[in-house]
């Protein structure tokens, strides 16, 4: 796992989410970003970017966020990675779920675009102690 | 909902970001026409989570509110095999409201709330 949380991978199928996504992580966090649009184009895009960090919307059509996560972790590339789910149902019972599935942390939607820079590293720094335990 | 920071961003971020907001408000429209096209109250209850997510993240925090009823209405409607209509309609009232109105742009792109 990476020393440095430099590259984020962002899968979203909302257009306009994406664009804020990446306002938020590139212009205002200095990240750099590999946006995708669906579960089965950031399994194919993770092998050649090698995120620092996953950042997966639930409700996707095609690939759902918790399926994808399945999916990127076949990948020898993504072990150990850190994840993040976005979501805008945030029920205590489903945020369980969502946990169960892999994922270091939820964040809930809508998400403040100054703070996400900072609440990934959160997530991330969490999930690489909890690797090293 | 969380305290943003906005007025702490560099000049042209602030300006990079109004202009993606204005974007959203451009695209409204065609969100409400697909929402209203939808085959299924399942799909439109997908579009509506959707525009709950991208409105809230936009600032537009009334409106997000207001799609995450239709939402539940549009749930509880596929439970029910009806339709809520009335929150529908609210939400078609204030996306006309949003694309015709002028002063939002003028207006700070986050309210703090408590």
């Amino acid at each position: 796992m990476s020393d440095e949380l430099r590259r984020v991978m962002c899968v979203e199928d909302d257009p306009d989410i994406r664009l804020i996504l990446e306002f938020s992580l590139a212009t205002v966090g200095g990240y750099e970003v590999c946006m995708c649009a669906s579960g089965h184009e950031a399994v194919f895009a993770a092998q050649v970017f090698r995120p620092d960090l996953i950042l997966l919307d639930v409700m996707m059509p095609g690939l759902s966020g918790p399926e994808t996560l399945s999916e990127l972790r076949k990948l020898p590339e993504i072990a150990g990675v850190p994840s993040v789910f976005l979501t805008a149902k945030a029920l205590p019972g489903q945020l369980e779920d969502l946990l169960e599935c892999g994922a270091t942390g939820v964040i809930v939607k809508p998400f403040d675009s100054v703070r996400l820079p900072r609440d990934i590293r959160i997530y991330w720094e969490h999930g690489r102690a909890r690797k090293a335990i | 909902m969380p305290v943003r920071q906005f007025d702490a961003l560099p000049e042209g971020t602030a300006l990079a970001y109004a202009r993606m907001r204005q974007r959203f408000v451009a695209g409204l429209a065609a969100r409400w026409a697909e929402i209203v096209a939808a085959e299924s109250d399942a799909q439109r209850q997908f579009l509506l989570h959707r525009m709950s997510g991208a409105a809230g993240s936009f600032g537009f925090d009334e409106l997000s509110v207001v799609a995450r009823r239709a939402e539940a209405a549009a749930e509880a409607a596929m439970a029910a095999g009806g339709r809520n209509a009335q929150a529908l309609e609210t939400l078609c009232a204030m996306i006309d409201g949003l694309v015709r109105s002028s002063a939002f742009l003028q207006s700070p792109p986050h309210k703090e709330t408590p």
